[in-house]
């Protein structure tokens, strides 16, 4: 404990005695019962809409909303995009409003309030997670399931680093140097002049560009080491994504405008968050650019879902509490969840079929989500 | 997104209608819980005025902790447990999406201290709260709430992360971001106050 913390202290035990005393004890009261009139609308309502779904016959039909199911990149076909075993198929899925004809699910209603049972997973085990999985501390770890070993990739780690989708190498920026670093070699400087505030190294889908914040946004093609700035629509823009066909960016403004850009910035949409929610830093996006994930309750991991067609928070079917979400460049969504007895991992396909729920190994429970790689 | 709630509602009576003496009447529970929040109110404020910087709001967010406590009082037998409610409540509501941009505003080209207001003590002090305050305002909702779990609160950087539903290393994080820039705004945060505390 430093001199330094205990003048926090006292001056914040002073601050805080500005704060005068008052009686809330009405005032509690009456919004306790405001809480509970709007729990009984929003039970009621539920109830009108289960029992519509179940009248209307709708329960069995089969899936037929193709446009829906976010398809993993053919062109990026992973040896890893599932595991090897073909899985059951009795689950839920996490994107609402789309249903399995496996998941005989009605459709949940697609607000952050409603609950979803948590979907039934083809695994519990961890080896059979088919990528790696990277968390961010003071030093860049990786968990290799198999073995369930995890082991330091990058020490004493910038805060802003981007994971290659093969999950050998690491890019991150140190003093304006960008550096790529491979495993079991030094890093290699590979473009200078480069802020990483507002833009971490991000990896094309295929791993042979890099999307930098170089004065300005480019793509630095790491063959030839030539920077090709983003079109001028999108110079503004901050914390970039691929999807992972390589077809679309998602990105935020600064203003926390969440936009994608598909075409090559021909065609750019926003993506409109519904109340006072602030997605001010897309960390990942699906196969196509259907959903994509951000932190909401914390700055920097994303914890959250978001329908990029829509702007709305999707339904995860989880239990606990998410404490991470990232996909990998074949769709596949990794869930971190937590609760009082320790930390899981959930893996849902690109088609949004649980895979795999394991427990994470202790060692990284203290680490937070940084990606998931082939 | 299931269970990142905190709350789990039950119904509760509290209070019955009224007597024939014209005042309402309170069941036990329900005294436990009017003494529990007339006792405990204003040690929640305080917390509550560094987390929002202003008194109203302070109150606002108070208030709903209280009525979230008040929803679930019935499965909170003990005192204790019902503050540590109320505090888990207060403080997933402050740094939660729906509540992020309620803080006080504060300007950049506020920061200076202006010492020449009061030459005094009393002056010395109500502008350091006023630099401190402010200083807390620039702070991300997450990085106020670390600051004011760790060093107003006294709790270890585990029970801070248990209490968010972080990660430790997210405590970590967002504690050392909040100090650099508290130092960078209030150089070696000697502006704060002249003397430690003896015997921290």
């Amino acid at each position: 404990m430093t001199a330094e913390d205990d003048r926090l202290r006292c001056a914040l035990r002073d601050l805080a005695d500005v704060a005068e005393p008052t009686d809330l004890y009405e005032r509690a009261l009456g919004c306790s019962r405001r809480i509970a009139r709007r729990e009984a609308t929003i039970g009621a309502c539920a109830a009108v809409v289960v029992i519509g779904v179940l009248v209307s016959g709708l329960w069995g039909l089969p899936h037929t909303e193709q446009h829906d199911i976010p398809v993993a990149a053919a062109s990026q076909p992973g040896p890893s995009s599932g595991p090897s075993r073909a899985p059951t198929a009795t689950v839920s899925r996490p994107g609402p409003e789309r249903p399995t004809e496996a998941a005989h699910q009605p459709a949940p209603e697609k607000r952050s309030e409603v609950a979803i049972p948590p979907a039934e997973p083809s695994s519990l085990t961890l080896a059979d997670l088919p990528g790696h999985v990277f968390y961010s501390g003071r030093d860049i770890v990786r968990l290799s399931p198999s073995s369930g070993e995890s082991d330091v990739v990058l020490a004493d780690a910038p805060s802003s680093v981007g994971v290659s989708p093969d999950g050998r190498r690491i890019a991150f920026v140190t003093e304006g140097r960008l550096l790529v670093s491979e495993s079991g070699r030094e890093a290699k400087q590979v473009a200078d002049g480069v802020a990483d505030a507002d833009q971490a190294p991000v990896w094309s889908p295929a791993g042979d560009r890099l999307l930098i914040d170089a004065a300005a946004p480019g793509v630095l093609d790491l063959g030839t080491g030539t920077i090709t700035p983003l079109p001028s629509s999108l110079a503004t823009g901050q914390h970039f994504r691929w999807s992972g066909d390589g077809n679309k960016l998602v990105y935020a403004t600064s203003s926390c405008d969440l936009k994608l850009s598909a075409d090559d910035a021909a065609a750019e949409t926003s993506v409109a968050v519904p109340g006072e929610v602030s997605a001010c830093k897309p960390t990942s996006v699906d196969a196509t650019g259907e959903r994509v994930t951000v932190p909401l309750q914390t700055d920097d991991t994303a914890d959250t879902v978001i329908d990029t067609a829509t702007g709305r928070p999707e339904v995860l079917p989880v239990e606990g509490t998410v404490i991470g979400t990232v996909f990998d460049p074949d769709g596949n969504l990794l869930v971190r969840t937590a609760d009082d007895s320790g930390t899981v991992l959930w893996l849902f396909g690109p088609d949004n079929e649980l895979l795999v729920r394991a427990i994470e190994p202790s060692g990284v429970r203290d680490l937070d989500l940084l990606a998931y790689t082939r | 997104m299931v269970g990142s709630a905190v709350l789990d509602p039950l119904e509760y009576a509290h209070i019955s209608p009224a007597p024939s003496n014209g005042h309402p009447r309170m069941d036990a529970r329900e005294a436990d819980y009017a003494h529990f929040v007339r006792s405990r109110t204003h040690a929640l404020l305080r917390s509550a005025y560094l987390l929002t910087g202003d008194q109203h709001l302070a109150e606002d967010l108070v208030q709903e902790a209280l009525a979230r406590t008040h929803r679930a009082w019935a499965r909170l037998d003990r005192t204790e447990h019902a503050e540590a409610y109320a505090r888990k409540v207060m403080y997933h509501a402050q740094v939660s999406i729906w509540r992020r941009p309620k803080v006080a505003e504060v300007l950049p080209a506020d920061f200076e201290p202006d010492r020449n207001h009061g030459a005094d003590d009393h002056a010395e002090s109500a502008v350091e709260r006023l630099v401190l305050r402010r200083a807390l305002l620039t702070l991300s909702a997450k990085q106020r709430a670390v600051i004011v779990l760790r060093f107003f609160e006294d709790h270890t950087e585990a029970e801070a992360a248990k209490l968010l539903g972080v990660s430790v290393s997210t405590v970590k994080t967002q504690t050392g971001r909040a100090l650099d820039r508290l130092r960078a705004l209030l150089p070696d945060l000697r502006v704060l106050t002249e003397m430690p505390e003896p015997g921290r």
